[in-house]
């Protein structure tokens, strides 16, 4: 593989995980919500954006809101990312490849434990749910370095 | 990656922060009233509940809303809307919030009780401005309808004031036959700061109700009994910069025992916001003589730019100054 070729899909592979999780930490409790609409309340797609529409900036739902907080972990992930992908030695294929795991194995844990706890929010609601909104960021933030380790270690048995 | 191309993606980051900063700005406060009154003209009924309630968080400057939620609050149709229009005007316009009270008092008497229990709900939703509502409502504390009791019931503890005919009502309920109509009422002395020496009687007859959830919820209505209001608590949340109607409802339960709150009270007066005036004055006239160093501030409150305040105001001033004159 030539210098131009793994720069390129280094640049690729940061780019996409850096926008991924921006767009998916801010989408995931909007998505939720009209997947649960659609699921659990045999809701049209039409309806579910509808209803999320409407709830966006209700007061006492703010959907908005809770997208912003639940971003929030994710646009400092990303930030990481950029930076520890985007300057690593492109040529460096056993380097780049264990930070690529341990990017990967953090990016879908955040994205799965805050998909999980958004849709256990609103498919079995509880007057006291809204906290889960309100912890979530301090445990993805948590969750990050011990995701990442796990992750680089997978990837020193992966890239030998 | 090069340097730039970092610094790109992150300046993109930036310019979608800013945007949805923007997005945010555009949809709340007075800037989301024109895209409220739509909804609430629209005819999708979750919109226009949702748009009322937005409505009465932005508050006073949503005084554009008005009319439509006049129009709503007083229409034919459901009456959960009703309820949700009426209880956005308190906040925005007290006198509009007043004409949706006298539409709906005669209903009280109505013969379909369908209608006798959507006004006392929509008087509940008005609130402590429904005042002038309580004495028609404890004339339908005996209405052959249970629904329409517990509703009375629950309308009444909303209302609050004057505290002490709302305080007959409840006592009445009480000894309601009809156990939802004990459970509405009891309720209002376990979450409201209700309490006086025969209401706690009446609550520990109650504990032994041969209801049992009746019986539960007077056991800890009598608990809630036996923990006074603290006083400078709700001076605490007075400082604060919220929605200050319930620590002044408060103050108004504890009647003249709340009178260490009458200088905090006093600066009240001159509140921006109408119905923390009105709820001020109404305080201070439960409070009654003790309130009297308030006395010049009501004075100059008599010229208040809204009607309902300055009936408030000269409410209280005759409260402290007719009980003082007539205190050895």
């Amino acid at each position: 593989m030539t210098t131009d070729q793994s720069t390129h899909r280094l640049t690729l592979f940061t780019m996409l995980v850096y926008w991924g999780c921006i767009l998916l930490g801010l989408g995931i409790p909007w998505l939720a919500t009209m997947g649960v609409d659609v699921l659990k309340h045999n809701q049209s797609l039409a309806d579910a954006a509808h209803h999320l529409d409407l709830h966006l900036f209700a007061p006492g739902y703010n959907i908005f809101l809770v997208g912003l907080l639940n971003a929030v972990p994710f646009v400092l992930f990303a930030i990481f990312v950029l930076f520890h992908m985007g300057l690593a030695p492109a040529l460096d294929r056993k380097l780049c490849g264990r930070r690529a795991a341990g990017v990967l194995v953090t990016a879908i844990g955040m994205i799965g434990l805050s998909a999980w706890t958004h849709v256990m929010t609103l498919w079995f609601p509880d007057a006291q749910g809204a906290l889960a909104y309100l912890f979530l960021p301090f445990v993805l933030l948590g969750l990050m370095p011990i995701a990442y380790a796990l992750g680089r270690g997978l990837g020193s048995l992966i890239f030998r | 990656m090069t340097k730039r191309q970092i610094w790109l993606n992150l300046g993109g980051l930036g310019v979608l922060m800013a945007l949805l900063g923007l997005v945010y700005w555009q949809h709340t406060g007075i800037r989301a009233v024109p895209g409220l009154i739509e909804d609430l003209q629209s005819q999708d009924r979750q919109a226009q509940m949702l748009a009322a309630e937005g409505l009465k968080h932005i508050g006073l400057p949503a005084q554009a809303a008005v009319p439509a939620l006049l129009e709503l609050a007083t229409s034919a149709g459901r009456s959960s809307l009703h309820s949700e229009a009426a209880g956005a005007l308190p906040t925005i316009d007290l006198s509009a919030a007043r004409r949706v009270m006298v539409h709906y008092l005669p209903k009280l008497q109505d013969p379909d009780s369908q209608i006798r229990r959507d006004a006392a709900s929509v008087l509940g939703a008005l609130g402590p401005v429904a005042r002038p509502a309580v004495q028609g409502l404890i004339g339908i504390l005996n209405d052959s309808d249970t629904v329409v009791r517990e509703r009375t019931v629950r309308a009444l503890g909303a209302i609050v004031l004057p505290t002490d005919r709302v305080m007959g009502g409840l006592l009445q309920a009480l000894r309601d036959p009809e156990w939802t109509v004990r459970y509405a009422a009891v309720m209002q002395f376990s979450f409201s700061g209700f309490s006086s020496p025969e209401s706690l009687a009446a609550l520990r007859d109650l504990t032994k109700d041969s209801n049992q959830p009746v019986a539960r919820l007077a056991q800890s209505a009598v608990t809630a009994a036996e923990r006074p209001t603290s006083i400078p608590v709700q001076l605490l949340m007075l400082d604060q910069p919220v929605d200050r109607t319930y620590p002044l409802l408060q103050l108004a339960k504890l009647g003249p025992r709340a009178a260490e709150a009458v200088p905090k009270l006093t600066s009240l007066l001159m509140s921006e916001l109408p119905l923390e005036r009105y709820l001020t004055a109404s305080t201070l006239e439960s409070i009654g003589p003790a309130a009297k160093e308030a006395v010049p501030a009501l004075q100059q409150a008599l010229h208040d730019a809204d009607p309902v305040v300055r009936e408030a105001v000269a409410a209280a001033l005759e409260s402290i100054t007719r009980t003082a004159s007539t205190t050895p």
